[in-house]
């Protein structure tokens, strides 16, 4: 049963690092607004003062953050990605030798006959 | 080629003193590399070796003699040796437009001149030993009475980002071929002179189905050649074409700060953010907390400065703040 801890991690995977603040459009509304427009420059005077932002500062989440800009400041260590290591698929054991495979089914308790035999 | 007129003088700043309204007959402001002769004897031309330093000369001719706050007299009545910074800009206190900074101390020539049956007047000359900055207006001189920011239009302004990409001293290089690879390469015409991370922004190149022309990352490869992340093996087109202007630096950069007025009941924190996208913004320069009027900083940053750059102040109680804030890149 997963804690409440790993289930919210995925959640705050992204935060700000030390001496870092961002600003970006807050929620998907504005950022649609905002992407729809090709960045905050190209929209008119009043588009622009009806789009509310978010700022976050060091330590905070920013999982929220839109995507294209993720990347780039975790790039530079502006965000940091808490999970950033890949995770190997799980892979069968494999062994070559018939000296390997007594090892291993001795390991778990079984004989290479059995294993053969039974599967 | 615009062209400015004396009316576009709007912004001469000296340690918080706007001067322009002070100026009546002519004004100027250079940066000078300064050299040593170094031709020995029995040659027949002159050498000059620059010894590293740069000198900034600021002159307001004709200006009108006064004792009052903001003016001639104030400004520079510590004449010799005093540090001061200076932000001047001739094409208009317009945002994006570019501006002359200076810090450093300041040796003045001040004089006053009285004409019979006239009005009195001052000519000061401003040599100034120290850093010298060509940058852009992100801020422009103006008064505040409530949180503002510069690219979503605070307190009722119609202001916007400064985007680097159409910055006028940019250079802009030719595009002379690009493969159809995974990475595509680029060759250009002459050294691009780009640090791998650093971004361009590609126009008029003919491949197509993908086509690289866009805001790229860039992954140096040679002095005339780079890639961007784009696999444009199935490409149509020749690509030996089309042009690119950078949209980010990363040597750093120098931000600017005036204040000519101050009435806020507390205090004001101003900051110059930057973007690369124009979408999520992030904390370039923080300037020190502002309390009191003639405020002034001049502040470096290092590392990447991305494309647009937007200003915004934060007012902790009731009151004015008229401020001016600029950006120069390394």
């Amino acid at each position: 049963m997963p804690n409440r801890d790993s289930i919210a991690k995925p959640l705050s995977r992204y935060t700000v690092a030390e001496g870092q603040e961002f600003v970006y459009p807050d929620g998907p509304i504005n950022l649609r607004l905002v992407q729809d427009a090709k960045g905050v420059s190209n929209l008119s005077d009043e588009a622009r003062a009806k789009i509310k932002f978010k700022t976050v500062v060091a330590g905070q989440n920013c999982s929220d953050m839109p995507k294209s800009s993720l990347e780039v400041y975790v790039e530079r260590g502006w965000v940091l990605d808490s999970g950033a290591k890949k995770v190997e698929p799980m892979t069968k054991p494999v062994a070559d030798s018939v000296t390997d495979k007594e090892e291993f089914f001795t390991d778990i308790g079984r004989s290479v006959e059995e294993v053969e035999n039974n599967g | 080629m615009a062209k400015y007129a004396g009316s576009s003088f709007s912004v001469r700043l000296i340690d918080g003193h706007n001067l322009a309204p002070a100026i009546m007959e002519n004004a100027s402001m250079s940066r000078e590399s300064i050299t040593q002769q170094t031709n020995p004897f029995g040659v027949t031309g002159e050498s000059h070796t620059p010894v590293g330093l740069v000198k900034g000369i600021l002159v307001a001719g004709g200006g009108l003699y006064d004792a009052a706050v903001d003016t001639l007299h104030t400004a520079v009545a510590t004449v010799i040796g005093v540090s001061r910074i200076v932000a001047a800009a001739i094409h208009g206190n317009t945002i994006g437009k570019p501006f002359m900074g200076f810090e450093g101390a300041i040796d003045t020539k001040y004089e006053v001149i009285d004409a019979k049956d006239g009005i009195t007047k001052a000519n000061v000359t401003y040599l100034v030993t120290g850093a010298v900055d060509d940058g852009v207006i992100v801020q422009h001189l103006l008064a505040y009475t409530a949180d503002w920011d510069t690219k979503t239009g605070g307190a009722g302004a119609t202001d916007a980002p400064v985007d680097y990409s159409v910055d006028p001293i940019q250079r802009q290089f030719t595009i002379t071929g690009s493969t159809k690879a995974n990475p595509c390469e680029v060759t250009t015409a002459k050294a691009h002179g780009l640090t791998t991370g650093q971004k361009v922004l590609i126009s008029g190149n003919t491949l197509a189905v993908p086509d690289i022309n866009s805001d790229l990352a860039v992954t140096v490869t040679g002095t005339t050649t780079f890639t961007v992340a784009i696999d444009t093996t199935a490409s149509t087109g020749t690509g030996n074409d089309g042009t690119l202007i950078r949209t980010s630096s990363v040597a750093g950069g120098v931000g600017y700060l005036e204040v000519t007025a101050f009435t806020v009941a507390t205090n004001t924190v101003v900051k110059i953010m930057h973007s690369p996208d124009d979408i999520t913004y992030s904390a370039l320069i923080t300037f020190a907390t502002i309390t009191a009027a003639n405020s002034k900083e001049r502040k470096t940053v290092s590392g990447t400065v991305d494309r647009y750059l937007s200003s915004n102040g934060v007012l902790t109680g009731a009151g004015s703040i008229t401020v001016f804030t600029g950006l120069s890149r390394n």
